[in-house]
């Protein structure tokens, strides 16, 4: 071991304390990066296996009825790799312990094959016998919700008649990872359920025998899905073809795809931030670190050591405590991956999740760190070897005192030790200004995550206080008549009724299109309700669409621009339509029209499919079980239902980061407030001592040093007040996806919570270094270290 | 140090300050909001009876 190396250990051993906090704060910004990158790595990867294993479609073509033979002449399009056809139809569930019956899909399975295309993954029990035709095979995250087991029975209306079926075994599919009752936008694993049952027993139910409703085919590479999509429209006309579908429309893939690229957005925003700010201190502090260690570099040149050799010394210092950062970061980040992926493999409802390490993060966060580290040594470095051995080694010249005299002549009445604090910002600007920016981040981070949680928070609180003020919403089988109102709002416990009609559609603008529903709202709604950002409602009339706020940014469209509607129902019509306005949405990306005029566009006056229901709360159970016999309706959704279930979306998604990301905020700051603190008293420990020496008490000492870093926290929260601003609409745009819309609403309490979290680290932070200022060995802090 | 004595009520006085400014944007913070509520006016106006719908009386158990 050479005589460097040994310093070097000593050196390390002795700022152990300090090397600890800046490594700690480095290791948390590699940490988000290696767990963010992972856990985006992670999904897409056993995303794409599991739909490649078990033969996921790539393009859905619903129709009518269409008899088998068709399925040749599919598969014989130009384009198709797989083609297969089956049965599907709506269910509705009827469980003992649920007043509000549960909707379904019923789907067949090919009797004695292994289906082409969407084959299931049995977790449990076995298949059904296609001889029984009461035999089912259940969604297993339905199941698991209602505690069903293969074995149970299971009473389902189909096509309107009771059946009483029994579970043979419990499964799941690349095509329900996520599933929502029909109407809604979140997804509920209680109130919408799967059913798996043999080709001839479902041809029996929904008469369908030779003959199927539902076509899946996969493409041949390089086929623009287009295509195949106009061939099949094309083709299924005659069969009352409802339009087919590529996967990007398919209700489950969606979700999960809006789920991961929102997390890669989020990765690939946020702890670049944090990364940023971790490496931003880390040279800040190398910087003051080594500009600490002047009079021994100076020595260490009089000894005869090269510049190449003392710079390799501190270097391989620095890059010891970066290297140690980054790779305790990488650590972190591994397990705070694994445990996140243990919440993900119960959300996103894959059957298995490996946490996989993107290598690219970790060696962006181990380049970054050592850059910062080696770029903050080098400058000082640099200077140091400027001056002279004899120079260095002396302490460095007095400072010029004579531009500060104005300003002692403006702070006599205040006693020295308040004016040796002050002069530190006069004498030092840039290294206070380094200290405050520090903080600044810190106090900005702290703010920036605070207000995302109220615009989460804001996001429910909006859609189903505001937006939605309804209690109960009935969707109908099909588009009833408007009497049907009637009937409801006369029942007891029924307070008000408003129909809405909801119409599935593909929307186009220019090239851009979607794929969604316009909602016909009645004129003045008091239950569900399209609004301006400033809340007041929008009127509906005339043959106009307003836009929620998130569909119109995907269209790029805008008030008065004109969009082609093609409407996919009934005689499929295509309209244009224009845009009267846009309106502020949380879920979803909903587009309105008056309900009148889309009756009229689409020649069905007087129809509605759904009811919005202001419902007693005395008697709100009798109307649940009134309803679950209403042969019209297809399902009932609770408000509180769906609320719960939009929380769970927003906090075990995505949207789970954010508790992270908040508590790495909050201890990145508490480690910049501290290193702060910790440098602050590695410069001054000379003057420190000397100042007890000449007679200054404990209690002043301490006053010299603190008096600084409480300055510099006071004047970083402004402007870190400001900055979190900022980072609070970075991290909304990060966070909001089709599904969900975050904006950022302005909580002073999340400013004031903020500003507590940072003087709380500055007072903890104090206390601290003040204990070492208390213990200081006077006459070791005065000699010249060896 | 007892020179410093009477500077000390300066300092003593700028801390207070601070403290106070501090306490002060700290209160300012977390003050209570109003809340967002629907308002409504009440007004007298002529009451609209109107048939939406007709019905028939039926006897339940009519048997003559």
């Amino acid at each position: 071991m050479s005589t460097l190396d040994r310093k070097l250990s000593r050196d390390l051993w002795r700022m152990k304390g300090q090397a600890a906090a800046i490594a700690v704060v480095m290791a948390l910004g590699v940490m988000m990066q290696v767990m963010m990158a992972g856990l985006v790595v992670t999904l897409d990867e056993t995303r794409r296996s599991y739909y490649e294993r078990y033969r996921f479609s790539e393009v859905f073509a619903p129709v009518t009825r269409a008899p088998r033979h068709v399925l040749h002449q599919i598969a014989a399009l130009p384009g198709v790799a797989r083609a297969e056809g089956r049965i599907a139809g709506a269910a509705r569930i009827e469980l003992p312990d649920h007043a509000v019956p549960v909707a379904a899909v019923s789907l067949s399975l090919p009797d004695h094959a292994e289906p082409a295309l969407n084959a299931i993954r049995l977790q449990q029990g076995r298949l059904f016998d296609p001889g029984a035709p009461e035999e089912v095979v259940l969604l297993d995250t339905f199941a698991a919700a209602h505690g069903l087991r293969p074995g149970d029975s299971l009473q389902v209306v189909m096509n309107g008649a009771r059946r009483s079926l029994r579970i043979t075994g419990l499964a799941r599919s690349p095509e329900f990872l996520y599933a929502a009752a029909p109407g809604e936008m979140v997804p509920d694993d209680a109130r919408f359920a799967v059913l798996w049952m043999s080709q001839a027993s479902l041809a029996a139910a929904f008469d369908m025998k030779g003959a199927y409703s539902e076509f899946l085919v996969t493409l041949t590479r390089g086929t623009d899905p287009r295509a195949v999509i106009e061939a099949l429209d094309h083709l299924l006309k005659p069969w009352g073809g409802a339009g087919a579908y590529d996967r990007e429309d398919q209700f489950s893939h969606r979700f999960v795809s809006e789920e991961i690229s929102g997390l890669r957005d989020t990765a690939a925003a946020i702890p670049p931030v944090f990364l940023g700010i971790a490496a931003f201190l880390l040279n800040i502090v190398i910087a003051r670190m080594v500009q600490a260690e002047r009079e021994e570099i100076g020595l260490l040149k009089a000894f005869g050591y090269r510049a190449a050799e003392i710079g390799g010394h501190y270097l391989k210092l620095v890059l010891a405590i970066a290297v140690a950062g980054a790779l305790l970061g990488a650590l972190l980040g591994i397990l705070s991956g694994r445990a996140m992926v243990q919440l993900y493999l119960h959300f996103y409802k894959f059957p298995f999740l490996i946490f996989r390490l993107d290598p690219g993060a970790l060696a962006l966060g181990l380049v970054v760190s050592v850059l910062a580290a080696a770029a903050g040594g080098a400058v000082v470095l640099r200077r140091v070897f400027a001056l002279q051995p004899a120079e260095a080694m002396r302490p460095p010249t007095p400072a010029d005192y004579r531009r500060a005299g104005r300003w002692a002549r403006a702070v006599k009445a205040l006693d020295q030790p308040t004016r040796m604090v002050l002069r530190r910002f006069t004498r030092t600007p840039f290294r206070m200004l380094g200290a405050v920016v520090g903080i600044t981040f810190g106090m900005g981070l702290s703010v920036g995550m605070l207000t995302i949680h109220a615009g989460f928070n804001q996001a429910v609180a909006l859609s189903f206080d505001v937006l939605d003020r309804s209690e109960a919403t009935v969707t109908f089988t099909h588009a009833v008549s408007q009497k049907t109102l009637l009937e409801l709002a006369r029942h007891p416990g029924v307070l008000r009724v408003e129909g809405t009609r909801s119409v599935p559609v593909v929307l186009r603008n220019g090239r851009l299109t979607h794929r969604g529903a316009i909602t016909g709202l009645p004129p003045e709604p008091e239950l569900v309700r399209a609004l301006t950002p400033d809340y007041a409602p929008i009127a509906l009339d005339g043959p106009g669409l307003v836009l929620s706020t998130a569909l119109a940014r995907k269209l790029k469209a805008q008030a008065g621009d004109v969009l082609t509607v093609e409407v996919r129902e009934g005689a499929q019509p295509v309209l244009r339509l224009p845009v009267t306005g846009v309106s502020e949405t949380v879920l979803g990306a909903p587009a309105y029209m008056a309900l009148e005029a889309l009756d009229r566009a689409l020649f069905e006056p007087g129809r509605i499919s759904s009811a919005a229901l202001r419902l007693d709360p005395a008697l709100a159970e009798a109307v649940q079980v009134w309803l679950r016999d209403q042969p019209v309706v297809a399902g009932v959704s609770l408000k509180s239902e769906a609320r719960e279930a939009f929380e769970r979306v927003m906090n075990q998604g995505t949207g789970a980061t954010r508790f992270i990301m908040a508590a790495v905020a909050f201890t990145i700051t508490f480690g910049i407030i501290y290193n702060a603190a910790r440098i602050a008293l590695a410069e001054r420990a000379h003057d420190l001592a000397s100042l007890r020496v000449i007679g200054f008490s404990k209690g002043e000492a301490a006053y010299v040093l603190l008096g600084e870093l409480g300055l510099v926290t006071l004047l970083a929260l402004p402007c870190g007040a400001f900055l979190g601003w900022g980072i609070a609409h970075m991290l909304a745009s990060a966070y909001s996806s089709d599904l969900y819309t975050i904006t950022v609403v302005f909580r002073p309490a999340a400013f004031g919570f903020a500003a507590l979290v940072v003087i709380a680290g500055a007072v903890l932070s104090g206390l601290l270094v003040k204990r070492d200022v208390d213990r200081a060995d006077l006459v070791a802090a005065l000699k010249t270290r060896d | 140090m007892a020179l410093n004595r009477p500077r000390n009520r300066t300092r003593l006085a700028l801390g207070i300050g601070l403290a106070l400014l501090l306490f002060l944007a700290l209160a300012a913070a977390f003050w209570p909001r109003p809340e967002l509520v629907d308002l409504g006016q009440v007004t007298r106006g002529p009451l609209v009876v109107t048939i939406d719908e007709e019905g028939k009386t039926r006897c339940a158990t009519s048997t003559w």
